[in-house]
């Protein structure tokens, strides 16, 4: 007996050895590199990050007004972009659940809406240049869309289309997910359709919307093309961290705001995904 | 003639006249003509697929009607906004609303209509005492039994006093051990509510004990509707007396001395015979699996049959016969001899001929 | 209303690209559109230049999404069939390239590993950290899935051995989680221009760079047509996304 269970032992490695080649991966390819990168930030790095550990990187950031300035604006375009992105979600995942029950159609505007989801950031930037640039298709409409592109509304709106299809993937899950028959149950007790939306349809969608909102916020921080595209206009952190580095080569410094960047998109991360959970909880327990 | 086509929506309970409902360019349901009077429960039955659900979610204003009209309480609520209609709604997953209490939930119907909270409180404390919930009046619904969420929807939709409560396979979702207790409990919870009720199953016998009446459906249209005896007795057409009692309905020639079936083939004495009255028409033997045994006798009086299959089900063999082309279930007692084909009689009194009124 | 709403936002997705189009196929745009006629040079001037950058694009893209199901499968195999602590932990560690911004994973590549950049492999690792949370995300559900593991149970009792089990009931269980996570990975790749920003090779750029490229260099009708075309490229492929998306939704009422 013992000598057959060794020779399967032998035969038959064990299961997380399956996992050792991709955990290599991104152990050399992304936990190292960040570990590098906060680092390099703490003056801990190989040239020209090397001063020694300090904290006097992070005192620059913070003390530099542009940088202070690029803060604020990003981490308004990202939520204002995505609190945006939600409200005009939320009917169109409810259009597109009340469709997926009547078994009707729908699939070209399910591509459509899922199409910028493989676009570049750049490519969206352009699409602002496009229509709201100077010499934009929509200038000769109103003088206000000439350069509208650059401006603060610019590129929200340019950030909008970027959150879109991020929003309405994991939107029209949770709305696919909700019973049509709680909505149709509101309905027969009296409650017009608006208040059918107010105390069913969003009270349950919350957790989600919260959830979705947070991991949206997350990628509209670090989306760097559409503001490279757009950089006469605003500046936003990520323009920052690569303006380090490109003109030069302030590693130490570029590392700073590249921690700060990727620190203000983890905040949102996890706080989206905590209070999504927890409001989940209360919502349905 | 147009008077009696023109749709009667003007009485009181639920009236549906000649209703039609598609989907696409399939008739669901056709000319359906259904009336549920105040303190009345009818059960809509029938295979699945054969539009009872259509019909309950048309009451409620939930699928659009292609034709005819549903008038409750006396008005025309054909067209009418489903919140406006005033119908209670038990769906068959029950639909309770997760991210409310029960008390929430059975307030739910008089917060839409903006009851004082007074009365709205009183009106909640009833339902929950109606449906023995009032100690799990905070509880949220993940904490509840499936009977449990049974109930809170019915308390939701009573506390509205609704013209008409519409429960679509109130026992679906229940564990089949639990259903026979849960449907006397049902029972008796919705005698003593007193309204208007439409029960859509497709149990048989959910319809029988529930049903002050039942309306049996097939493909869309409507079989028969009368009361659960009226079915039972004289079914209008083989798949009645199948789908409701597994019985069947052989075509029969009434002479003096009995009836004749299967073409002449079995000759029935008419003293082994009941007789009843039918309102279908034509004269015909209903036979239940209780109705005939296996006998010695070689006449006339007896038919050979070829035993299809065999079971045995404890207290009986339970036999699939085919008698000249007619497939039909016989209990014997379970020592009985059973060999490739049997010899079946009636039982004295257990087969009825049903005899149109002169 | 819902319905309203729904096509307005389509016809929001919808009009930069006909725009664009609308810009790709005039003569002169600044005397507005279509402004001295109609034309398809701008597209037979974009395209000698821009296919060579394509192809690479493209053979970068394949080799990410090759690496990456190399690695994803068996990884995504081991969370979902051994969970514990360790495969949670394991979940956070391939998401980090989500949480943290592209272009701060660039900065980090490229701080870390300068020597890899001239050959292009750093790009092409850099893709693989960062397409592999959508792989897993996709793989493990339907690997975990219970009806699929009492399928592999009942092969194997059938006399199947495990690789055959693998061919015949494991790989057809996870198609259309395996054609969303290839298609996915591949657009991904091809227009990834965050991480790609410090460690693609200057010299041999990929699509998006040489877009980059034309919108700072060139005029709007140009770097409209190269637009077009690199949309042409993604379009049928998320296409593919999509209908093995309701494939799958069809398949699970």
């Amino acid at each position: 007996m013992a000598p057959g269970t060794a020779r399967v032992r032998l035969r038959t490695p064990p299961p997380w050895t399956a996992a050792l080649p991709a955990l290599a991966v991104i152990g050399l390819f992304s936990a190292y590199p960040v570990a590098v990168l906060v680092g390099n930030s703490l003056g801990l790095g190989s040239a020209p990050a090397d001063g020694g550990p300090t904290l006097e990187h992070y005192a620059d950031a913070l003390a530099s007004a542009s940088v202070r300035e690029s803060l604020a604006a990003s981490a308004l375009v990202a939520g204002v972009a995505v609190l945006a992105t939600l409200v005009i979600a939320v009917p169109v995942v409810l259009h597109q659940a009340r469709q997926d029950r009547a078994g009707a159609g729908g699939a070209s505007t399910d591509a459509l809406l899922t199409l910028p989801i493989a676009l570049p950031g750049i490519i969206i930037g352009f699409f602002a240049i496009v229509l709201n640039g100077r010499t934009g298709l929509l200038a000769p409409l109103w003088e206000g869309f000439a350069g509208l592109a650059y401006t603060l509304p610019g590129l929200l709106v340019a950030y909008v289309y970027f959150s879109l299809p991020r929003v309405l993937g994991p939107l029209r899950a949770a709305a696919a997910g909700l019973p049509h028959s709680l909505t149709e149950s509101a309905r027969t007790l009296g409650a017009s359709k608006a208040r059918v939306l107010a105390t069913v349809t969003l009270p349950l969608l919350l957790p989600a919307l919260i959830e979705t909102g947070g991991t949206a916020a997350a990628i509209a921080l670090g989306g760097y093309g559409t503001v490279a595209t757009l950089s006469e206009g605003i500046r936003l952190l990520p323009l920052d961290v690569a303006n380090a580095l490109t003109t030069g080569y302030r590693l130490a410094a570029s590392s700073t705001l590249a921690v700060l960047l990727a620190a203000m998109a983890v905040a949102a991360l996890v706080l989206g995904r905590g209070l999504g959970r927890l409001v989940g909880r209360a919502v349905a327990s | 003639m147009t008077d009696l086509r023109e749709p009667e929506t003007g009485a009181p309970g639920l009236t549906v006249s000649d209703l039609t409902i598609r989907y696409g360019d399939t008739e669901a349901v056709r000319g359906v003509s259904v009336q549920v009077r105040p303190d009345e429960t009818v059960a809509v039955v029938g295979p699945s697929g054969c539009g009872k659900s259509s019909t309950l979610r048309a009451v409620a204003g939930l699928t659009p009607v292609a034709g005819g009209a549903i008038g409750l309480g006396g008005r025309d609520i054909t067209h009418l906004d489903p919140a406006r209609r005033g119908v209670g709604l038990v769906p068959q997953d029950y639909a309770v609303f997760p991210h409310m209490s029960v008390a929430g939930n059975i307030a739910y119907g008089l917060r839409a209509r903006r009851l004082p909270a007074d009365r709205r409180r009183r009106r909640v404390a009833e339902m929950l005492e109606l449906t023995r919930l009032t100690e799990l009046a905070g509880r949220r619904p993940g904490q509840l039994s499936g009977g449990q969420r049974q109930r809170v929807a019915l308390a939701r939709a009573l506390a509205v006093e609704p013209d008409v409560l519409l429960l679509d396979e109130p026992l679906a979702a229940l564990d089949p051990q639990l259903r026979g207790g849960l449907r006397r409990e049902l029972s008796a919870m919705l005698s003593s509510s007193g309204c208007a009720t439409l029960i859509v199953t497709h149990d048989q016998r959910e319809a029988l004990s529930l049903g002050t009446r039942i309306a049996l459906m097939r493909e869309g249209t409507l079989v028969q509707f009368g009361t659960p005896r009226e079915l039972w007795e004289d079914p209008a057409d083989a798949f009645v007396a199948d789908f409701l009692a597994g019985a069947v309905l052989l075509e029969a020639e009434r002479s003096p001395d009995g009836a004749a079936v299967l073409d002449g083939r079995w000759r029935i004495p008419a003293e082994d015979l009941g007789t009843g009255p039918t309102g279908h028409g034509r004269t015909r033997l209903l036979l239940r699996d209780d109705s005939l045994t296996v006998t010695d006798r070689d006449d006339g009086a007896a038919v050979t049959a070829r035993v299809v299959h065999a079971e045995f089900v404890g207290d009986a063999v339970r036999l699939t016969v085919d008698a000249h082309g007619h497939v039909f279930g016989v209990r014997v007692p379970p020592d009985a001899r059973i060999g490739r084909s049997v010899s079946l009689a009636v039982v004295p009194g257990r087969a009825t001929l049903l005899v149109p009124a002169p | 209303m819902n319905r309203a709403v729904t096509r307005a936002v389509c016809a929001f997705v919808l009009i930069p690209i006909l725009a664009t189009l609308v810009v790709a196929t005039s003569v002169d745009f600044s005397q507005g559109p279509w402004g001295g006629g109609f034309t398809l040079d701008w597209f037979a001037h974009a395209w000698p230049p821009l296919a060579p950058v394509i192809v690479r694009s493209l053979a970068v893209a394949a080799l990410v999404v090759a690496v990456n199901l190399v690695l994803s499968g068996p990884l995504a195999w081991w969370v979902a069939r051994h969970p514990s602590p360790l495969t949670r932990l394991t979940g956070y560690l391939v998401n980090v390239p989500l949480a943290v911004p592209g272009i701060a994973l660039s900065v980090a590549l490229v701080s870390a590993y300068a020597a890899l950049r001239p050959s292009g492999l750093l790009l092409v690792m850099g893709h693989v950290v960062f397409t592999l949370p959508f792989t897993l995300a996709a793989l493990v559900p339907a690997l975990a899935d219970e009806e699929l593991r009492l399928h592999e149970g009942v092969a194997r009792s059938l006399g199947a051995g495990s690789a055959r089990v693998l061919a015949t009931v494991t790989v057809p269980g996870c198609l259309t989680a395996l054609t969303q996570a290839v298609t996915m990975v591949f657009a991904l790749s091809f227009g990834e221009f965050n991480i790609s920003f410090f460690v693609n090779p200057p010299a041999t750029p990929t699509v998006p760079f040489a877009l980059f490229d034309s919108y700072s260099t060139q005029r709007l009708e140009p770097a409209s047509a190269q637009s077009i075309i690199f949309i042409a490229f993604v379009a049928p492929v998320l296409t593919a996304i999509v209908l093995a998306r309701r494939r799958a939704l069809r398949s699970t009422p």
